[in-house]
């Protein structure tokens, strides 16, 4: 087969997409799972030397699609024997050239000359998915043999050899990655940062240490132990089909938004009992409910990593906006007022929201492992965020900044709120313990275990004075801690299921609790 | 990822991890046996404002079920 070289396409993909092209009927595959959030328009010419065949802009879903393209009759008659693929996520300049002929399986890529100062990096894997390509392992750790290349001799042609298998009539192969190439003088420098992190995480634990002279439970000694704490189970509300997986009291005290993956938000009248309003979901799969300090809104995300703002005050429920950007599952969203609201997702990062231009004005990135919650400081300058990297972090929501993280679990926090005065923080995780760390100095000052509990704290909310901890656990019971004594004074018992949700009002008249039984129970 | 991608990734990493642990080493801490004490008198003092320990009479519970009344 003879071999044109074509125009590379411009992408705007990530490097988690695929690309197929198949010589024998012109079909480019996309494959778009967990890309919700991109950008979802594609727009390509394929220039078949000076052919220019253009493939419509389409919304893309979640699923593989086939777009065709369409060829002009002059280009059917010559060979197609090669397709360009960029790798989206090349750090390379438009430039660079990269081909792959089908018959004879080589990847050729070009370090232009003038890039050889840019950190390049670039990674190729010929991905065995679908079993259509590999690349040889020989030529692909050639290219990133460290230290001993410099971008200058990288310059030219560089191949790494593919094989593949043929596959029920068409050739197809697919492409994904980058190579990478590291310089010696970045070896250096991480090096050096590794050092630096060390002696400064050894100069924070002194500094811990230096102020660590008591505990809070040794503190609390002189403080007259509560007795048992019996509350009465004075509801439960029937009405979600399956399980429910948040809850949130509204300021008035008095009503309550929950969410379940049966596809509704239920606005509950907690004083008589009754629905006040439904909201069907487009995405069953939620995972976060807020209400809005002012009723007016609710919102609520999930595995749809959309954040939908609804207002519940329409004759009936309209979303207002759909805060879609996240790369990953929304697990906790917050309103700070009817337009501003702040999110936790399992891409990592919290957001902050403007509702009036449905745009993320404050992204929070520092968690290395899924958020799962956050909560607002009273003053709503700071918030905190708990995650899957067992980290704790105390943000400045007006700053973007991280100012402080506090470790000692042992697994993912699911749960956190602020101590009532605003100087401490309550998290609670899958190692079956709460922690309360004080803000002012830093540290974990209790741990709220029992040997007894062998089961992941999944939620909790504080009483009015801080005194109280509920923390609802995946042993289908919400256990009730002393935060002073750091003792478990009390059990709050009646669910079937995991207790998923906690919450007390804002004038601390009771604590509701939502469970995968479907129920919600209010207790005082 | 090769190993080799994994170091390009990673010094980006150890960049934003320095410059964040840097930060965090200059704040100031208060010994804990103060915080604890201000943790403690503010539980106490808001004690008695605080309806799950103090027990809230039938009366005024929003949350009781009520019962119907009946007129002799």
């Amino acid at each position: 087969m003879s071999e044109k070289v074509l125009k590379s396409p411009e992408f705007s993909w990530t490097a988690r997409s695929i690309e197929y092209y198949s010589t024998h009927s012109p079909h480019l595959f996309v494959h778009t799972v967990d890309q919700l959030a991109e950008r979802r328009a594609l727009n390509f010419a394929l220039d078949l030397q000076g052919v220019v065949s253009r493939v419509e802009e389409k919304m893309l879903a979640s699923s593989e699609h086939g777009l065709r393209a369409s060829l002009k009759e002059e280009a059917k008659r010559g060979e197609i024997s090669l397709l360009p693929f960029l790798f989206p996520s090349l750090c390379f300049i438009p430039s660079s050239l990269i081909s792959f002929i089908p018959s004879n399986p080589h990847l050729f890529f070009t370090v232009e000359e003038g890039q050889e100062k840019e950190r390049v990096s670039l990674q190729v894997k010929l991905d065995q998915q679908s079993a259509l390509g590999r690349a040889s392992e020989e030529s692909v750790s050639r290219l990133c043999n460290l230290g001993q290349w410099n971008l200058k001799e990288l310059i030219g042609e560089h191949r790494a050899r593919g094989d593949w298998d043929q596959v029920a009539g068409d050739k197809v192969l697919t492409l994904s990655g980058k190579v990478t190439v590291i310089m010696a003088a970045e070896k250096a420098e991480m090096d050096a940062l590794k050092k630096e992190c060390d002696g400064l995480r050894a100069q924070i634990e002194a500094a811990r240490k230096a102020v660590n002279d008591t505990t809070m439970t040794a503190a609390a000694n002189g403080v007259a132990p509560l007795g048992r704490v019996q509350l009465k189970l004075r509801k439960s509300l029937k009405g979600h089909l399956a399980k429910i997986y948040a809850m949130h009291w509204s300021e008035d005290s008095r009503q309550m938004v929950s969410a379940s993956q049966d596809g509704k938000l239920l606005v509950w009248d907690t004083f008589t009992g009754n629905k006040l309003v439904a909201v069907p979901l487009k995405s069953a799969w939620v995972m976060s409910v807020a209400f809005a300090p002012s009723a007016n809104l609710v919102a609520s995300g999930g595995l749809d990593n959309i954040c939908t703002v609804y207002n519940i005050k329409a004759a009936s429920p309209k979303t207002l906006r759909e805060l879609d950007a996240h790369t990953g599952y929304l697990s906790c969203c917050r309103f700070l007022s009817d337009s501003e609201i702040l999110t936790a997702s399992g891409d990592t990062t919290c957001v902050l929201w403007d509702l009036e231009t449905g745009k993320q004005k404050t992204v929070y990135t520092n968690h290395i492992g899924d958020c799962m919650s956050l909560a607002l400081a009273p003053d709503m300058n700071m918030f905190i965020s708990g995650a899957c990297d067992s980290l704790a972090k105390l943000w400045d929501l007006r700053e973007g900044t991280c100012k402080q993280t506090f470790s000692g679990h042992t697994s993912d926090i699911n749960a956190i709120s602020f101590f009532p005065s605003g100087n401490a923080i309550i998290t609670g995780s899958d190692d079956c313990s709460c922690k309360m760390y004080d803000l002012r100095s830093d540290q974990e000052v209790t741990d709220y275990t029992d040997a007894t509990l062998n089961a992941g704290v999944t939620s909790l909310a504080l009483s009015n004075s801080g005194r109280l901890i509920f923390a609802g656990y995946d042993d289908f019971n919400c256990h009730i801690w002393d935060s002073l004594k750091g003792e478990k004074v009390g059990v709050l018992s009646g669910h079937d299921n995991r207790v998923s949700c906690t919450g007390v009002p804002a004038d601390g008249m009771g604590v509701c609790t939502g469970s995968w039984d479907s129920f919600l129970k209010l207790w005082n | 990822m090769s190993s080799k991608a994994q170091s390009s990734y990673n010094l980006n990493q150890a960049r934003q991890t320095v410059q964040q642990l840097r930060l965090e080493a200059r704040n100031e801490r208060i010994k804990v046996s103060k915080a604890s004490a201000d943790l403690m008198n503010y539980c106490i003092e808001c004690a008695r404002t605080d309806p799950l320990l103090m027990g809230i009479p039938a009366s005024e519970n929003p949350f009781k079920e009520k019962k119907p009344c009946t007129i002799l």
